[in-house]
């Protein structure tokens, strides 16, 4: 009796699964057309010598990379344009830290209405046109007269600041907001001062939201080329508008494809870098 | 000779238009096992987070070990909090959590290991110094929390429902563990629950709230056997409660019979609750007693049988060791030690007109301001429960009066004020003397107004 019976619940749960299991079908045909297949292409062009322009004789080779190791150009701009994009990305990441902590922090503390305020202001501008905020801050720069060389790295770094600086308060907040206030009273009652709390719970539980706001702004800072291109007139090149370079012109796809995938290279690193101190992914919003 | 380490003078606490508090007066002895036990929302939570400093009163003091604690933050105080959930550090392990407390103190690494150590020996975790706080039961969790609270050393410990997420029988062993090491350590407890089980088993002394206010006071002893108001006699453990009258100093009528009992103190046929525990009740043969009913339902509960038997229309809960068959008559019994009178909530009834506004006129000049919408002229009772007649300064008041007597009753006394003729009885804790003069003051919501019929009630 038991047996028949548990026999159509469990066909039924199985046809319930398979159902729900077909709306992520539009999402699989997505990622296997727009990044599996993309990816798999731009590793071909890596290490081939096709030419897509004149549509050459494909055969294998290293030379690619070769070329970003030996050769002039490399050493003369490959790599100064990879140190002075972690430079700049690096000191747009810990200029948003100082700056967004502090925001995330008493944002937990505010008043409902005033936290959603400061929400709506963080968010409002990623409604508009990126490049049209980019193209405003290089209007502005010119209205102070800094559109000059001397102040081209630290124009680029405002831009960049103002560009990602919410992807580093939000999931810092997310991380403060779901702390157990108790916790932070317990802190207080076993004699620790604010200062003490602060650096010995909330900062440490913190942690995980400020990995997840790291990688969110080194990553894309990492990889722009739209601020730098803009606001220093393409004076300054990073890795980004290297990139951008080789897949505008004609002829540059094969050690495009290799900066492409040294960019990747260093997203994964990030990436395996945020599973370890995150593991439940509740930090990634 | 013991000393006061508590003393809670006239606390209120509102939050926003909720008063939480009123003028509340506790004072807790050295080496005491205090439980404040009421039902949630009662204030007991809002009052050991104020002792504990994490919210401050509206008005009133609260002085610890002989000092006014009002403004001191909670890091500066000698006392600390086991938490309702643990509230355990979660990116520290056992030995870091338990160790909290002893390394902001600045202590010697070795120091604080043989401390930690002790305190995991006391809380049976010996060896637990390693584990993650995510590995832990809601038991271990709860042990740790008492060890990171104790290795301190606080002259008071404060614990907020610790035992509450537990299941019923690691609650029952933690009753008896807490009281152990109460004794053990020596260190004053404040124990807030909403379990009256947990209350008689742990403390000494059991202080009964509601609505922001003491009910009662005593040992446990002492809140069971004699409670001192229907609401007491209803939170501590089951009770029969029955309308009553007190035909003189220890005999009382109630079912139509009169009983002997060991109360006195009321006035001539003064109306009474009388309350009976279940347990105290004996069934007997109909025709030799008193009380006569039917047994109407009954449950088996292990120790005893519950037995439910009808007595006029009003249900009796009876236990019992010995089953009976349902629908029989039988008869009830009780020895007079086991009867309980309590006074019943003190009601001041007047006559009145109504005025303009919902304004209520008692007498010549006094009036009352009401939330009634009734019509001016309309003759109406007018009915105050007595703890709502406050006094107050005379120039903030309705009305003065003057102290005609005083009426002790337990905790709180009937204050007799007498004013143009008519006799207002408010029931306070706070000290008054007779022949004083005092203003007296009612909320509006507190007057409860009804019409008069016109052929009588």
């Amino acid at each position: 009796m038991k047996a028949t019976k548990s026999l159509p619940i469990s066909a039924d749960k199985n046809k319930k699964l398979k159902s729900t299991k077909n709306y992520a079908i539009p999402y699989l045909v997505w990622c296997f057309v727009l990044i599996l297949i993309p990816s798999l292409v731009l590793i071909f062009i890596a290490f081939s010598t096709y030419d897509f322009t004149s549509g050459s004789d494909v055969s294998f080779t290293f030379n690619n990379f070769s070329y970003i190791f030996g050769s002039e150009y490399a050493i003369s701009v490959f790599w100064p344009s990879i140190g002075r994009s972690f430079y700049i990305s690096g000191a747009v990441t810990v200029i948003c830290f100082f700056l967004g902590y502090p925001v995330a922090y008493l944002m937990k503390s505010m008043k409902p209405r005033v936290r959603a305020i400061i929400m709506g202001l963080l968010v409002l501008p990623l409604w508009s046109n990126q490049v049209l905020r980019i193209v405003s801050w290089r209007t502005i720069f010119e209205l102070l007269q800094t559109n000059t060389t001397n102040f081209y790295q630290i124009n680029i770094i405002i831009a960049m600041v103002s560009m990602y600086l919410p992807f580093m308060i939000l999931p810092i907040y997310t991380v403060l907001e779901k702390i157990d206030p108790k916790i932070i009273e317990a802190s207080y009652d076993l004699g620790a001062s604010r200062k003490q709390t602060f650096f010995k719970v909330t900062l440490p539980l913190s942690l995980g939201g400020i990995i997840s706001g790291v990688i969110m702004t080194f990553l894309p800072s990492l990889t722009s080329f739209e601020v730098s291109d803009a606001v220093s007139y393409q004076n300054i090149t990073l890795l980004g508008n290297l990139i951008y370079e080789r897949f505008r012109g004609t002829g540059g796809f094969n050690v495009g494809s290799v900066f492409s995938i040294v960019t990747v290279v260093f997203s994964i690193v990030g990436f395996i870098l945020v599973m370890r101190v995150d593991k439940e992914g509740e930090t990634l919003i | 000779m013991q000393k006061v380490l508590v003393d809670l003078k006239n606390i209120c606490k509102s939050f926003g238009d909720t008063e939480v508090l009123h003028d509340f007066n506790l004072y807790i002895m050295e080496n005491e096992f205090v439980t404040l036990l009421g039902p949630s929302g009662c204030g007991k939570t809002t009052l050991l987070r104020m002792i504990g400093g994490f919210d401050s009163p509206t008005s009133g003091d609260i002085y610890f070990d002989g000092k006014l604690i009002n403004g001191v933050e909670p890091n500066k105080r000698e006392i600390n909090t086991v938490f309702q959930r643990y509230a355990l550090f979660p990116h520290l392990n056992v030995f870091d959590n338990v160790a909290f407390g002893l390394k902001l103190k600045k202590m010697e690494k070795s120091q604080i290991k043989e401390e930690v150590e002790a305190a995991l020996k006391l809380v049976k975790l010996e060896g637990f110094e390693d584990r993650k706080i995510d590995t832990l039961s809601g038991g271990q969790m709860q042990r740790i929390a008492m060890a990171r609270a104790i290795v301190c050393k606080p002259k008071l410990l404060l614990l907020d429902e610790p035992l509450a997420a537990l299941d019923l029988k690691l609650r029952q062993d933690m009753q008896y563990e807490l009281k152990e090491m109460q004794k053990k350590l020596g260190i004053t407890f404040i124990y807030v629950t909403h379990d009256q089980e947990e209350a008689l088993t742990m403390s000494d002394t059991i202080v009964v709230m509601n609505e922001g206010r003491i009910l009662q006071i005593g040992t446990p002893e002492m809140i069971y056997n004699e409670p001192k108001t229907r609401f007491v006699a209803n939170f501590i453990g089951e009770s029969n409660i029955v309308e009553g009258k007190m035909l003189k100093d220890y005999l009382v009528k109630f079912e139509g019979a009169s009983f002997e009992c060991v109360d006195n103190g009321f006035s001539k046929n003064e109306d009474v609750d009388v309350v009976i525990r279940p347990e105290d009740l004996e069934i007997i043969d109909a025709k030799d007693a008193k009380i006569k009913g039917v047994i109407d339902s009954k449950t088996f509960k292990g120790v005893h049988h519950e037995i439910n038997i009808i007595v006029n229309d009003k249900e009796y809960t009876v236990h019992t060791t010995k089953d009976y068959p349902l629908g029989i008559e039988v008869g009830l019994t009780v020895s007079p030690e086991n009867i309980q009178i309590m006074k019943k909530p003190g009601l001041n009834t007047f006559s009145g007109v109504m005025d303009y506004d919902g304004k209520v006129k008692i007498s010549d000049n006094i009036v009352l301001d009401s939330e009634s919408e009734l019509e001016e002229g309309t003759a109406v009772v007018v009915r105050i429960l007595t703890g709502d007649v406050l006094l107050d300064d005379i120039d903030e008041s309705d009305f003065k009066g003057t102290i005609k007597d005083i009426k002790k009753r337990g905790i709180y006394s009937d204050v007799y004020v007498e004013s143009e003729n008519i006799i207002f009885v408010s029931s306070t804790s706070k000290v008054h003397h007779v022949g004083d003069e005092v203003g007296v003051w009612i909320k509006p919501e507190k007057v409860k107004l009804e019409v008069e019929e016109d052929e009588g009630d």
